[in-house]
């Protein structure tokens, strides 16, 4: 098994790409969380109330669009969320949280969907540059 | 060896076979019995069900436009061809189930083996995800031909596009191809969303491919191909695509409220469970989560109970959406475009099929509204989910189909190993999770009303009767909307629509309040109510020859009277058809007199006075208001306001409050109110129902008040339904008559004055105690319950009536405890049919309270129950109770008509019925302008035409509805004898469209055929 195990994949490889990704991204992260605290504040003190209830549910969808441009997640990153809430919402269900589970089914759905979107536009700006590269004027460029 | 191998290979196909059998297994061990019943329609004549797909007008229940059902075509020539080699009805089923059994699976395995090459325990997976799930539950029970025709259909489209875009077959033969598809997918038509399902998977492939292939040739060739495949399976499908599309744009509302068409409930209903937790674990048909509320247990679905309680079901319906995220995770690069066409289908399948579910239900909601035509998806889970057990299959096989690869890669094959496993444990985990579906537990054989049917032989015999007795339409009795029989059949339609192709007329569920409906109900009504004169009139205006009585079903209608069951009649086993013939009766009839009904709403009410030559006209029609001398011409019917009804009916229709209840009414007294257009002289009719029980005796004069001045109405005559008098001059304006009724107290000793007179009630340990108290003059009753769970004061009716509401009215005083409550329970000799329990407000002084009760219409009897109920206090309940009284409600019509001299001529028609949508006809001795009714269902599309050449001076005839429901057109100008057609115009537009299919098909098959002899 080992043998089959990528440089890329090595424990301790991983840990660096995760620490080197932090540190890179250390200002738009902490403009993510403050974005989010900013949220939950403003939820807490009722604002833009009556006219729109800031749910957690909109807070965490803001959270994941925004993850988007801020921390330049990928659709792989929102299907791994999706899979999180999944098990979470399987382990609710099966004991019984109904309520719970539905929220966390919901959440996982949303992902999914962010996750479907984002593979389309990954799809897009991706074949555009492809179709660019494949031109005579590009390849001679490179 | 080589054998071996040969049968290797073809193992995974052999397998793939053998789950197409699947229909065997539900009918092992069952006998002679049909899947049958509910929605479930296999029909008896599968023959005549098969040539009724080729009309789009269907005479059940007056007629309805059958425009979709035509799509059904396909799906019963499969039943007719194994039928006409002489099979019997049982093997007829089995052969159409597995037919469509073989086909999904087959189709999925075609697809599996395009996507998932050198697989084939893999493929197996696909197939055995796409064709044994929890949706497919529901589609199977009912045998849903629109769900079968598109999960068959949908693998094999995508496989042909898949094929053509890498060129693996030729244009012709994709041709071909497609026009198969077509027809496969021609069911779907029945219910058209599940056709633009059927589109929407394309389109959803399609968009994936344009995104893995932005190049503009790719993009080009993949149009083309969408183009040929779309194409020619719309032209296959023309046939009944025109006639829809032109019921659909003519009919239904394009843009609007879903409300205005009564759709908002349904939807909401339909999605009260499907949330997203549900929806993504294939658990959204509603009739999962109907349960009974005393016992807890499934109303319908018996096997639910295991999916939401048993761990390893709860388990199994998470596991596959997992895997399902999992491999949008972990993708193989060389199926982009199958990843993003199945993420596309699981996300929109999803968001879709929750319907109006918070919180994307409101998306949902406004498309309902906003966009034209989208009250067509008004079963969301079951148009939707197609999309998500497609996407299901293709992503669980593609994460396995990933993983192998990798394994198989790195030579690992320890990992190809439990690959191997998993995926059987899958494939059996799936089967074990599916076993309704894989053993029939979908039709409840252990219920009572479960889909297993076997029908007595003399059903059998009928059918071969109804064959040839073909005069008049028949109407079936008892009256239930749903006919539950007692050797298990179940249906929501008359069992003579799965019989014969006879025209029948029942108590339609699905559309109670159509005109013809009411008609229908009134009809009941009257023969229930023993009005015997009555029904006959409003037989002859539905043109009723039989009344077919069921004494197998169960029902609570009382029996039929014994005036219809002297009549002439033939009988197999429990069926009789009773010869309710009138000589006047016929389906398309001239007539000599128009009258006009005031309000046109209670034509049901009004056509049973009428004449047999009369035709009830609607004062508003504009074309009607075209024939010349119309209002001079014609006779008025007016139905005068009854003032005790409307007192019911505003009790009964408004939501339930203390403001109407809280006084005592008078009903001693009934007064008509009604308007008169024109001094002019009417003649009074009353209806003649139990008059006696309110003082006034049918043969006499009646005593009346007449604006506040009294009068007396002489008799003219009377029949069993109606008592005529004489004509009475009316000045124009609003007039009241008034009725003095002497309306017995039906209730003995409700004064309590002479002491008790009432059965002591109740249940339960504890204390009660009856006292008859004295204050003043007057005695009332006291009743005191300790502890006890119900004490009551029980009054049985001396008489009672089913067919009339009640008045029940008294005092009473909370000394303290409980509320006081009154019970009203209606019994049968073995069941309770219904309570309504009026729970009096908590006032410590003498009050009044008055309501009414609606009975079920069945043989019965009445209680009323002043109660005393349980209060957890030691000091228990006391209530006083005194001056209960019930009355009978009086509920009789009174109408005014007025008659002139006809002014029409009447000649003699005679008439041929070709098909549903076409009759020819002759008309003979026509002396001037007349009419010609058609006693069809109206629709502006029916069309009546002179045939012969000699007739050129006639003018276009006026059409419009009469007799409340049906058609009529004024002839100004004919000659007195001449040959006419009456025909329903889109039966045009479907022959045109059969002809445009047929060619399609033609022109393909020449292609191919052509292409393959070069």
């Amino acid at each position: 098994m080992k043998k089959s195990l990528r440089r890329s994949d090595h424990p301790q490889t991983i840990n660096k790409r995760w620490k080197s990704w932090i540190v890179k991204n250390q200002f738009q992260l902490t403009i993510f969380n403050v974005f989010l605290i900013l949220l939950v504040l403003l939820r807490s003190a009722g604002y833009f109330q009556p006219f729109i209830e800031l749910t957690i549910n909109i807070i965490f969808l803001s959270a994941l669009i925004v993850s988007t441009f801020l921390l330049d997640a990928k659709s792989r990153a929102f299907f791994a969320i999706a899979v999180i809430f999944w098990i979470i919402a399987a382990v609710l269900k099966i004991i019984n949280i109904q309520v719970w589970a539905e929220r966390a089914a919901l959440y996982s759905f949303e992902s999914l969907t962010l996750g479907i979107l984002l593979s389309i536009f990954e799809r897009l700006a991706y074949q555009t540059k492809d179709y660019r590269m494949s031109k005579p004027e590009y390849k001679n460029r490179r | 060896m080589k054998v071996i191998n040969k049968l290797f290979k073809f193992l995974p196909l052999l397998v793939v076979i053998l789950m197409g059998f699947v229909p065997l297994v539900w009918f092992y061990g069952k006998g002679d019995v049909l899947i049958n019943g509910v929605d479930t329609n296999f029909p008896l004549d599968p023959v005549s069900w098969f040539l009724k797909r080729f009309f789009v007008w269907n005479s059940t229940n007056g007629g309805i436009d059958f425009s979709s059902s035509t799509a059904g075509l396909f799906f019963h020539l499969i039943q007719i061809i194994p039928f006409g080699l002489g099979l019997s009805l049982q093997q007829t089923q089995i052969i159409s189930l597995v037919f469509w059994f073989l086909l999904i699976v087959l189709s999925a395995y075609i697809l599996a083996r395009i996507i998932l090459p050198k697989r084939p325990l893999i493929q197996l997976l696909f197939v055995v995800l796409y064709s044994f799930n929890t949706y497919l539950f529901n589609t199977w029970e009912n045998i849903k031909v629109a769900n079968l025709s598109l999960v068959a259909s949908v693998p094999l489209v995508l496989s042909i596009l898949i094929l053509l875009r890498d060129k693996r077959i030729s244009y012709s033969e994709a041709a071909l191809y497609s026009v198969l598809i077509g027809l496969i997918v021609s069911g779907s038509g029945i219910n058209p969303s599940y056709f633009i399902s059927f589109f929407l998977i394309i389109f959803l492939f399609l968009l994936a491919e344009f995104l893995t292939a932005l190049d503009r040739k790719s993009i080009l060739e993949r149009i083309k191909d969408f183009l040929l495949v779309t194409v020619l399976i719309v032209l296959v499908n023309f046939f009944w695509i025109l006639p829809t599309a032109n019921f659909v744009f003519n009919n239904v509302a394009l843009t609007g409220s879903i409300d205005k068409l009564g759709f908002t409930n349904w939807i909401d209903s339909l999605s009260k469970n499907t949330s997203l937790l549900n929806v993504i674990r294939l658990q959204g048909a509603w009739d999962w989560y109907a349960f009974d509320e005393k016992t807890g247990l499934p109303l319908y679905i018996p096997y639910a109970l295991n999916y939401f309680f048993r761990l390893p079901f709860v388990v199994f319906s998470l596991l596959i959406p997992s895997l399902v995220f999992l491999s949008l995770l972990i993708r193989d690069k060389r199926q982009k475009s199958l990843y993003l066409a199945f993420g596309l289908m699981l996300v929109l399948g999803i968001f879709l099929g929750v319907g109006t579910y918070l919180p994307t239900g409101m998306v949902f909601r406004w498309l309902a509204n906003n966009v034209p035509l989208f009250t067509l998806f008004r079963s969301p889970w079951y148009i939707f989910t197609p999309l998500v057990i497609l996407a299901y299959a293709g992503l669980v096989s593609l994460l396995f189909w990933k993983v192998d690869s990798v394994f198989e890669k790195s030579k690992l094959t320890l990992g190809k190993v439990a690959v191997f496993l998993a995926v059987s444990v899958l494939i059996v985990g799936n089967f074990l999770y599916s076993y309704p579906l894989v053993t029939g537990k979908i039709f409840r054989p252990a219920k009572q009303d479960n889909f297993y049917v076997k029908f007595p032989a003399y059903i059998f015999d009928a059918r071969e009767w109804l064959k040839k007795e073909n005069d008049g339409r028949i109407v079936g009795y008892p009256d239930d909307e749903i006919e539950n029989f007692s050797w298990g059949y179940i249906g929501i339609e008359s069992i003579l629509t799965l019989v014969s192709d006879r025209e029948t007329l029942f108590m339609p569920l699905n559309a109670p309040d159509a005109p013809v409906a009411r008609l229908i109900k009134q009809f009941y009504r009257t023969l229930k109510k023993h009005q015997v004169g009555a029904s006959r009139a409003l037989a002859a205006k539905l043109n009723i020859r039989w009344i077919f009585e069921k004494k197998d079903q169960e029902s609570l209608s009382p029996k039929l009277p014994s005036e219809i069951t002297n009549l002439s009649s033939k009988s197999f086993g429990d069926w009789s058809f009773y010869d309710f013939k009138d000589s006047n009766s016929s389906k398309i009839y001239s007539t000599r007199s128009l009258v006009f009904a005031y309000p046109h709403k209670e034509g049901a009410r009004l056509l049973s006075t009428l004449e047999a030559d009369d035709l009830l006209v609607n004062p508003e029609d504009t074309v009607a208001k075209r024939i010349p001398k119309a209002f001079e011409g014609s006779g008025r019917i007016i139905l005068a306001e009854n003032s005790q009804e409307k007192d019911f009916s505003n009790f009964k229709y408004l939501p339930s409050k203390l403001s109407n209840r809280l006084f005592l009414r008078d009903l001693s007294r009934v007064d008509f109110a009604f308007d008169i257009l024109e001094d002019d002289i009417y003649k009074p009719v009353l209806e003649r129902y139990q008059l006696e029980d309110f003082g006034i005796t049918p043969v006499d004069n009646l005593e009346v008040e007449v604006d506040g001045e009294s009068a007396i109405w002489e008799i003219d005559k009377i029949s069993d339904s109606y008592v005529y008098f004489k004509q009475v001059k009316f000045l124009k304006g609003t007039h009241e008559v008034s009725l003095n009724l002497v309306n017995k107290k039906l209730i003995v000793g409700g004064d309590f004055e002479h002491g008790v007179s009432f059965e002591k009630g109740g249940y339960g340990e504890g204390k009660e105690e009856y006292t008859i108290k004295e204050e003043g003059s007057e005695k009332f009753l006291s009743i005191l319950n300790i502890k006890k769970a119900d004490v009551s004061a029980d009054f049985v009716l001396s008489s009672f009536d089913p067919f009339t509401p009640y008045y029940v009215g008294l005092r009473y005083k909370q000394v303290y405890g409980n509320n006081a409550t009154i019970v009203i329970g209606q019994n049968t000799k073995d069941t309770l049919v219904k309570a309504q329990t009026e729970r009096l407000p908590n006032y410590p002084e003498w009050s009044k309270f008055s309501f009414y009760y609606e009975p079920v219409e069945t043989d019965s009897t009445m209680k009323v129950l002043l109660n005393a109920p349980f209060i957890n206090d030691p000091l228990g309940t006391k209530i006083f109770y005194d001056d209960l009284e019930v009355y009978k409600v009086f509920a009789n019509n009174l109408m005014f008509i007025k008659r002139n001299e006809p002014f029409l001529s009447s000649p003699k028609v005679e008439f041929k019925k070709v098909s549903p949508s076409f009759y020819e006809g002759r008309v003979e001795g026509a002396t001037g302008p007349h009419v010609i009714v058609f006693s069809e269902n109206y629709s502006p599309d029916w069309e009546f035409s002179p045939v012969d050449t000699r007739a050129p001076e006639m003018l276009k005839p006026l059409h419009f509805s009469a007799n409340f429901y049906a058609n009529a057109w004024y002839i100004e100008i004919a000659p007195s004898k001449y040959r006419f057609r009456i025909h329903y115009r889109p039966q045009q537009i479907f022959w045109l469209g059969t002809v445009i299919s047929v060619i399609a098909i033609g022109a393909t098959s020449l292609i191919f055929i052509r292409g393959k002899i070069k």
